[in-house]
């Protein structure tokens, strides 16, 4: 599963204003033809990237070619079950890539439309956010 | 394809007013050519936009009864509701050449994809300086003789007349990725032979 090889630190705090606004970088679709934009915003995990992209392959039978355009950077740590408070943070349990509204999280090229759009119709309802599916077009 | 607008006023407050209105916040502007701020009809733009194609004229009508030939230089859409933000027009004028991306269209079935072998388009556009007569819609590619391995580069282009590329010539436009049958036979062949020095 995706995640970073190194981090400057093991533990961050959670950036709740990181969230915010749209996402303007990341907006376009940069090598396919069809890719699949956020709608909603939230937090993806390395564990839905990857089924998600599972389930395009799946579809696709290895034909086309697949971009993952988002990056699990980022650790959120959980305390064990049954742990009183305190004696430090958590361990890493998983790791998550911010997702703001407009962002393109996959891209598919060589296949037809009818099916990159069921593979994108699979792999959004992986994920807790509303997706949409996006066309290059002659004048984006 | 005539496209009809009128000046505006310049300012965020303005432009967000004309959006919730409808209408489409614009630009034109040109060499030797004051630059005019236009407000445009979003549905009448998207139709125009829809039956013409990149690169195409438009003669852009004013209000005022000044009329210009002009080409869509650039267009803002918004990243989530993929709606017209506003739009740029660069005003024609004869004889002086313009810089303008064109888009690249592969034709028939490749030889090599045929094979197994993927098409892979890294560049979907050249950017081209040519003048406004001689601005091209597409640049055709024919890749039905491309194979395995084959790459086609922006210095094989044809270009049309008056049309020079401005890009970094070297660039990759179209290959031809996956194993030669050779290739193939090769890796199989070794394989068989780390086995059978495995077995003794």
């Amino acid at each position: 599963m995706l995640m970073p090889k190194r981090t400057k630190y093991r533990k961050y705090q959670r950036n709740r204003s990181g969230i915010k606004g749209t996402s303007y970088r990341g907006s376009k679709l940069a090598f396919g033809d069809y890719g699949m934009k956020a709608v909603g915003r939230g937090e993806v995990t390395n564990r839905q990237i990857e089924a998600a992209r599972v389930a395009i392959n799946r579809v696709l039978k290895h034909q086309g070619k697949i971009w993952i355009r988002i990056f699990p950077d980022f650790p959120l740590t959980k305390k064990p079950a049954e742990t009183r408070m305190g004696k430090g943070k958590g361990s890493i349990e998983q790791w998550v890539a911010i997702v703001k509204p407009g962002r393109i999280l996959y891209e598919v090229s060589g296949v037809s439309e009818e099916v990159a759009s069921k593979a994108f119709t699979l792999a959004a309802q992986k994920f807790n956010i509303e997706m949409k599916i996006v066309k290059r077009s002659e004048w984006a | 394809m005539i496209i009809t607008a009128k000046e505006r006023e310049v300012g965020t407050k303005v432009s967000r007013r004309m959006r919730r209105n409808g209408k489409v916040p614009g630009v034109v502007y040109g060499i030797d050519f004051e630059n005019k701020h236009i407000e445009l009809d979003k549905s009448q733009l998207l139709a125009g936009l829809r039956k013409s194609r990149r690169n195409d004229r438009f003669e852009l009508k004013l209000e005022s009864g000044e009329s210009y030939n002009v080409v869509v230089k650039s267009i803002q859409w918004h990243p989530v509701t993929d709606d017209i933000v506003h739009i740029d027009f660069y005003k024609l004028t004869e004889g002086k050449p313009i810089t303008v991306d064109i888009p690249i269209k592969l034709t028939g079935e490749a030889k090599g994809v045929k094979l197994g072998g993927d098409l892979y388009q890294p560049r979907k556009r050249i950017t081209v300086i040519a003048l406004p007569e001689a601005i091209p819609n597409e640049i055709v590619v024919d890749i039905s003789d491309m194979n395995i391995g084959d790459v086609l580069h922006v210095f094989d282009l044809d270009m049309p007349k008056g049309v020079e590329v401005k890009s970094t010539k070297n660039f990759t436009l179209v290959a031809i990725l996956g194993k030669t049958q050779e290739e193939e036979e090769t890796e199989e062949e070794t394989e068989e032979e780390e086995e059978t020095e495995e077995e003794q």
